[in-house]
């Protein structure tokens, strides 16, 4: 099942219907979330309008765990199997995955400043993410290290594994630290059902969750289609240089 | 096999101390640095000094890393035992085990006098016990970072950025495990926090750190 999607050929084909489906909904999606999470929905009756960061903000924090955590599937599987087409997933989503952290914490910090009276605070949500950022980083650098791409790759393919560890740190740091960054209001599916937020403000946060995710799949198409075309590239350069 | 290694690795140590005690001695200098910069003010100094430290113990512990499996790789060491073992993971405990005791060990017995001149000297056992299992944990951490970026172009900068964002728990708990004792309180759950992250990387990271060191040299 998975041998069959990892054909670099197959995923080409399947990939081009799927980067329209995902590029309308990023568009549409985007265009309707923003509309409703900047116009749509009343101001918080504490913060005002600054809770209007959190249609941003939320999805970037959720997405930034998405792509780590694809990552690390995608190391596990590129270790296990060596399957080039996981490891190119790496090299391609890894400064996705950075630039959704950066966000995250960007806004994350213009909205601190409003409502905690302050741009950063050690706090151990905040400090987690930071790791992942760094994390980030290290996988961008590692694929790009040695002379070899193959080798490249299977170094930033154990780095992400060995980052799996900081992902429930991220996650339940809100519930085993009782510091400033305020605990999840949406952690599980019976609370999505009975959520701890206000209706007209669910709607445009997981909309701008699904605008999120759409663009996600757009970029992570696009990058994975061009760093086979890339590799395909390169070695038909080396094939010429061989002759 | 670990015991020849670490047998090897003290000979190393013997016949070149200077090099292979590099860590503690930078951890001194480092450490006697900061009341000049900081000002000698005694106060000050003993709040400040369970963070520097483990600042001073972290940065000490990067500085071996860069050639801590260089000289076995352009040997032929590591070629040579996994051609005839087929596994490098009885080399590998060997040279974390030397590895610790001369870069870790050796720091966590001159900390205490270190602890000292900062001003923390009632606490200089507490001083031990946190750094204990904390360079254990720069030690295994440090070793994966040296295995990934073996024969990189980068080198030691690539390896710091990947070292220092692994190395930051530690420094969180073993620097908090110090200052709430030196602020009168238990310090039980930090040091508890540091010895289980001990316990799950003790057993797992030898065998990481084994494996990204064949893939090193099988490519």
């Amino acid at each position: 099942m998975i041998t069959q999607f990892a054909n670099p050929l197959r995923f080409q084909k399947l990939s081009r219907p799927l980067l329209w489906i995902s590029n309308i909904g990023a568009l549409i999606l985007s265009l309707w979330g923003l509309y409703l999470a900047l116009i749509g929905s009343p101001p918080d009756y504490l913060q005002s309008e600054t809770v209007r960061i959190m249609y941003i903000h939320v999805p970037a924090a959720w997405l930034a765990m998405l792509c780590y955590s694809s990552m690390a599937f995608a190391a596990l599987v590129f270790i296990v199997w060596k399957h080039t087409l996981a490891g190119l997933y790496i090299r391609a989503i890894a400064p996705v995955g950075a630039t959704f952290t950066a966000i995250c914490l960007i806004t994350g910090s213009i909205w601190g400043y409003p409502t905690w009276g302050t741009w950063w605070v050690w706090d151990a949500r905040l400090t987690s993410v930071l790791i992942l950022f760094f994390l980030y980083l290290g996988v961008v650098a590692l694929c790009d290290a040695f002379e070899n791409r193959d080798k490249s790759l299977t170094a930033a393919a154990w780095l992400c594994l060995i980052g799996i560890v900081n992902m429930p740190i991220i996650k339940f740091s809100v519930d085993w630290w009782n510091t400033l960054h305020q605990p999840s209001s949406l952690s599980s599916f019976s609370q999505i059902a009975q959520p701890a937020i206000a209706g007209d403000m669910l709607t445009p946060l997981l909309v701008m969750a699904g605008a999120y995710l759409c663009l996600f799949a757009t970029l992570a198409i696009i990058r994975l289609n061009n760093e086979i075309l890339l590799r395909k590239l390169e070695n038909a350069r080396l094939r010429e240089s061989r002759a | 096999m670990m015991g020849s290694i670490i047998k090897r690795d003290w000979q190393d140590v013997r016949n070149n101390p200077g090099q292979a005690l590099m860590t503690p001695v930078f951890f001194v200098l480092a450490t006697l640095l900061f009341p000049l910069g900081l000002g000698t003010d005694p106060q000050l100094l003993t709040l400040a000094a369970p963070g520097l430290l483990v600042i001073a113990a972290l940065f000490s512990s990067i500085l071996p890393l860069e050639t801590l499996f260089q000289a076995d790789r352009e040997d032929g060491t590591l070629d040579a035992i996994l051609s005839s073992t087929g596994t490098l993971t009885f080399y590998t405990i060997g040279k974390l085990i030397s590895h610790w005791l001369f870069c870790g060990l050796t720091l966590v017995l001159v900390a205490p006098a270190m602890a000292v001149t900062l001003g923390l000297g009632g606490y200089w056992l507490d001083v031990l016990y946190a750094l204990l299992p904390a360079t254990i944990l720069l030690c295994l951490i440090g070793a994966f970072g040296s295995a990934i970026t073996l024969g990189t172009k980068q080198g030691s900068i690539l390896l710091a950025l990947l070292v220092l964002p692994l190395y930051i728990p530690v420094m969180i708990f073993c620097a908090g495990a110090i200052d709430m004792i030196r602020a009168g309180e238990s310090n039980f759950a930090p040091l508890l926090l540091l010895w289980a992250m001990a316990a799950l990387a003790i057993p797992i990271m030898p065998l990481m750190i084994a494996a990204v060191l064949r893939f090193q040299i099988k490519t």
